[in-house]
């Protein structure tokens, strides 16, 4: 057939159109894909074996960490100043305590899951008026710290440094800030706040 | 070329069955080709199964991401850190806390997989900051690297932030953007971030270009030009064909009728 040739050279017309639409829009991806990846820094050889990565642990991982019985005075981006433990996790106050005197109402079942700060931990308070520390004896007698008066806990539903599951639980439970006032705010009303809405 | 009526006039006189489909389904086989060929493009901008788009996923897992290596990264500087960069470590942690609260938050709203485990890159730095000697050492290592990848994570949180259709993700990307536009400031407060050493800017300093209204960069323009003309000109040879049988089964069937048009090749 004489006009084989033609179909033949309009087949190659479309297999190169493809191939070139393959090759350049694949090829478009990898370049800013590369470069992203890379920051101006030579990248590690990224094949390293297991690596055992050290990441902040909640109060229900281990209690007896001297760290959680730091105090420690702290600023988000969102939720500004409030209280933490040494290991970033978040410091709670109830409303239905007391401060004067100071008298915690949370035990038994509730205590398990608000633990009660321990005082007379070796590691001193950061960013936070000494004046303000003080500490009582629980009705199991055990010690626990306080800060203007309230009684403080961890909450067992945190898993993150700073994460508030805890905020407004049982209309009672709050972040407590390192003046001793409780903290309201969430992270949509501070964004609201933020940008003047 | 062939006008409408030549089409009409080409169904209507065929020479033979096969000499009247041949042609025909090779028109087909070009239209074919073509939505082939344009299928991969209109699926990037597509949704996936669980209803979020590509880049709000990407901007998810980025978020995550940076949390999985960061938090560990505050944690080492509390212990490796001269006391500013102990200070700066602290508060990444936390902030990256709150961050990651927020993002497995999202992701679970909007259905989207996020990872678990830093990236190979990530677990690249973390070892150098491992190997790094406690105090100024490892103080560059840390404001650097930290400060690097903010910079990446900065950049698609704001392009995200300024393009996404899902409101949820607008939210999320307005916190991390603050988040990360503090961590940033912070680690450069340092006084040891290389800026020689981050990325130049990728910013066109020139008119946008064509067709950036529609997102495409100059290579894909150039690619559409050169794929349209291809096809045009594979489209121009199989109407050939088609004339070409045309006139054969004229010569045989009706050789009287006047030519008009292109002279044949």
């Amino acid at each position: 057939m004489i006009r084989f040739p033609r179909s033949v050279a309009a087949s190659a017309l479309l297999l190169t159109a493809s191939a070139l639409l393959t090759a350049c829009s694949s090829g478009s991806g990898a370049p800013s894909g590369g470069s992203a990846a890379g920051g101006g820094y030579p990248s590690g050889d990224g094949q390293m074996g297991p690596m055992v990565l050290q990441m902040p642990q909640p109060i229900t991982a281990n209690s007896n960490d001297p760290a959680k019985s730091q105090i420690r005075g702290a600023r988000t981006f969102d939720l500004g100043r409030m209280l933490v433990d040494g290991t970033g996790f978040t410091i709670y106050r109830y409303d239905r305590d007391s401060t004067n005197p100071s008298r915690s109402n949370c035990n038994g079942a509730c205590a398990a899951k608000w633990i009660p700060v321990s005082a007379g931990g070796n590691l001193p308070p950061i960013d936070v008026d000494q004046a303000l520390v003080g500490q009582i004896t629980r009705s199991d007698g055990s010690q626990q710290l306080t800060l203007a008066g309230w009684p403080l806990y961890h909450y067992t539903g945190d898993d993150e440094p700073a994460e508030t599951a805890g905020q407004g639980l049982d209309q009672a439970w709050y972040p407590i800030a390192p003046d001793g006032t409780k903290i309201t705010m969430t992270q949509d009303q501070w964004r609201q706040d933020a940008f003047g809405l | 070329m062939l006008s409408a009526s030549e089409f009409t006039d080409l169904e209507f006189n065929p020479p033979s069955a096969s000499e009247r489909f041949r042609p025909l389904v090779r028109i087909l086989f070009v239209v074919t080709a073509v939505l082939a060929l344009l299928a991969p493009g209109s699926e990037s901008t597509a949704q996936t199964n669980n209803g979020i788009s590509d880049t709000d996923a990407v901007l998810i897992t980025k978020v995550r991401q940076a949390g999985l290596w960061e938090m560990p990264s505050g944690m080492m500087a509390m212990q490796k850190g001269s006391p500013k960069v102990k200070d700066v470590g602290f508060a990444i942690m936390m902030d990256h806390g709150r961050l990651d609260v927020a993002t497995r938050s999202i992701a679970q709203k909007l259905g989207a997989t996020i990872p678990d485990q830093p990236s190979d890159e990530q677990r690249g730095w973390l070892g150098e900051e491992m190997a790094a000697a406690p105090g100024p050492a490892f103080d560059r290592v840390f404001a650097n690297r930290l400060r690097a990848a903010h910079g990446q994570v900065f950049a698609i949180l704001a392009q995200l932030r300024a393009g996404t259709r899902n409101d949820d993700v607008r939210a999320f990307a307005t916190v991390g953007n603050q988040a990360v536009m503090r961590h940033m400031t912070m680690l450069e407060s340092t006084g040891l971030v290389d800026y020689d050493s981050l990325p130049t800017p990728v910013v066109s300093t020139t008119n946008a270009p064509a067709g950036a209204a529609l997102g495409l960069d100059t290579g894909q323009i150039t690619i559409a030009v050169i794929l349209f003309a291809l096809l045009g000109g594979a489209l121009f040879y199989m109407l050939r064909q088609v004339k070409s049988n045309r006139g054969k089964a004229r010569a045989s069937s009706r050789p009287a009728m006047t030519r008009t048009g292109s002279s044949r090749g």
